[in-house]
């Protein structure tokens, strides 16, 4: 059997001196698409950002090739890349800068130009991203993963204000990861059809 | 994940955030057309007491200018908090102190620095003997590094917090009481005939110290308190 890339292991956070959600332990392998499921407030986003190692769980720990991802931090964070509730756009940066800038690659690189392509933006390339409706920004910001080649991808809600083309690209692309061994764990209250998705369901912890 | 990586941390924030400021124009000179309101403002309020003028004209100009620099410092990294940059920046695997290091590089260069040059200017308003010009120029370029460098650890550990300005006010202006001795000194010290690099050596060595630490102390916020 694989060995776990990434291991939950009771894990939790308090907030005012309670935990959010009941104690998780849960493993992820290699290919696997996971679907974090609540409630809204259930906990999905806290989940998600102890997961990126920018909250520290307040019970357990989470693990990277069975190594604490506080000792193992640089090797994690360089295969991770996370797409949050916010766009992490700069408003007076146009899209194609903005993309350049959070990829670190030359703004003339063609993949840059490609995944804008993708992502049916390639008009809006030198468009300030202030002028770029909700649903574009949230195309720019996915286009992100297009260009990264991290193994880990953590989505917050990447469906929200898709249109039904940019659900569906999303949706292959998170297949294709998949099929290429690498792992997405997506939080969202909408089921989406991917096959073979483990879920991890968030319950109100009993106080 | 942000990973700049083909060019330097330092130099990439440094030029992004200059970019950004300098697009918003309106908002990056909102600090220095604070500062020379309030300076003009002085000569007429005490036109007839010329003379004491001169005297307290170098204080004057060293409290407007952090007053104005406090303006702005305090947001240094509201914009980011606010679309999510600053989450980014956080869960990259680099260091964070370039990337810090450039940001408020970029930040005084937008909005402070114009300060330190209008201020000469200013000086023949209040007025200032010529010769005092050069010192003030110099010692207040060292010195709103320092108030911008010391004022981002003051945003950084408000950032979650909205109206914000007066925890600000009571985080940091304790801490810039000795930028603002030793700043003014420069002056008061050419004025009364004594070496004025004395005082900037001391304002130099609190810039030195504040350029290692300020980024050091900021990256301990933000890694590991985290924003929620």
């Amino acid at each position: 059997m694989d060995t776990a890339i990434l291991s939950l292991k009771n894990l939790t956070f308090y907030r005012n001196e309670k935990p959010i959600f009941e104690p998780i332990t849960f493993d992820v392998f290699q290919g696997d698409v996971v679907h974090v499921k609540g409630k809204n407030g259930s906990g999905k986003t806290t989940l998600l950002r102890m997961l990126i190692g920018a909250l520290h769980p307040s019970e357990g720990n989470i693990e990277y090739n069975h190594i604490d991802i506080n000792r193992t931090r640089f090797e994690y964070l360089s295969n991770l890349v996370y797409v949050g509730h916010k766009v992490a756009l700069k408003s007076s940066l146009t899209a194609l800068e903005n993309l350049a800038w959070i990829s670190g690659r030359d703004k003339k690189c063609e993949s840059l130009i490609k995944a804008l392509e993708d992502m049916g933006l390639s008009e809006k390339k030198n468009v300030l991203c202030s002028e770029l409706s909700v649903g574009q920004q949230r195309k720019l910001t996915l286009a992100r993963i297009l260009v990264s080649d991290a193994k880990i991808w953590f989505l917050d809600e990447p469906f929200n204000t898709l249109d039904s083309d940019g659900f569906t690209l999303l949706k292959d692309l998170i297949e294709a990861h998949k099929n290429n061994q690498g792992i997405v764990v997506y939080a969202s209250h909408q089921n989406v059809s991917i096959s073979d998705v483990k879920t991890i369901q968030l319950e109100k912890a009993i106080p | 994940m942000i990973f700049a990586t083909k060019e330097n941390l330092f130099i990439s924030y440094l030029k992004r955030d200059l970019v950004v400021s300098f697009r918003g124009k309106s908002a990056s000179l909102n600090p220095l057309i604070f500062f020379v309101m309030i300076v003009l403002l002085m000569p007429l309020s005490l036109g007839s007491y010329s003379l004491a003028l001169q005297k307290v004209a170098p204080g004057i100009i060293w409290i407007m200018a952090l007053l104005s620099v406090l303006l702005s410092a305090g947001s240094i990294f509201d914009e980011d908090y606010n679309d999510g940059s600053l989450e980014q920046m956080i869960i990259t695997p680099n260091l964070l102190f370039l990337p810090l290091l450039g940001k408020m590089t970029a930040h005084w260069i937008s909005k402070s620095l114009p300060i330190a040059i209008t201020a000469p200017f200013l000086g023949l308003f209040l007025p200032m003997p010529e010769n005092a010009l050069i010192p003030l120029l110099v010692g207040l370029i060292i010195g709103t590094a320092c108030f911008t460098l010391l004022g981002s650890i003051g945003a950084a550990l408000t950032v979650p917090t909205k109206d914000k300005s007066f925890l600000l006010a009571l985080i940091i202006l304790p801490l810039y009481v000795p930028i603002i001795i030793f700043g003014s000194s420069v002056i008061y010290y050419m004025a009364d005939g004594m070496n004025w690099r004395y005082p900037l050596a001391a304002l130099s060595s609190i810039f030195c110290i504040l350029v290692v630490l300020s980024p050091l102390a900021i990256s301990g916020i933000f890694r590991s308190s985290m924003i929620e």
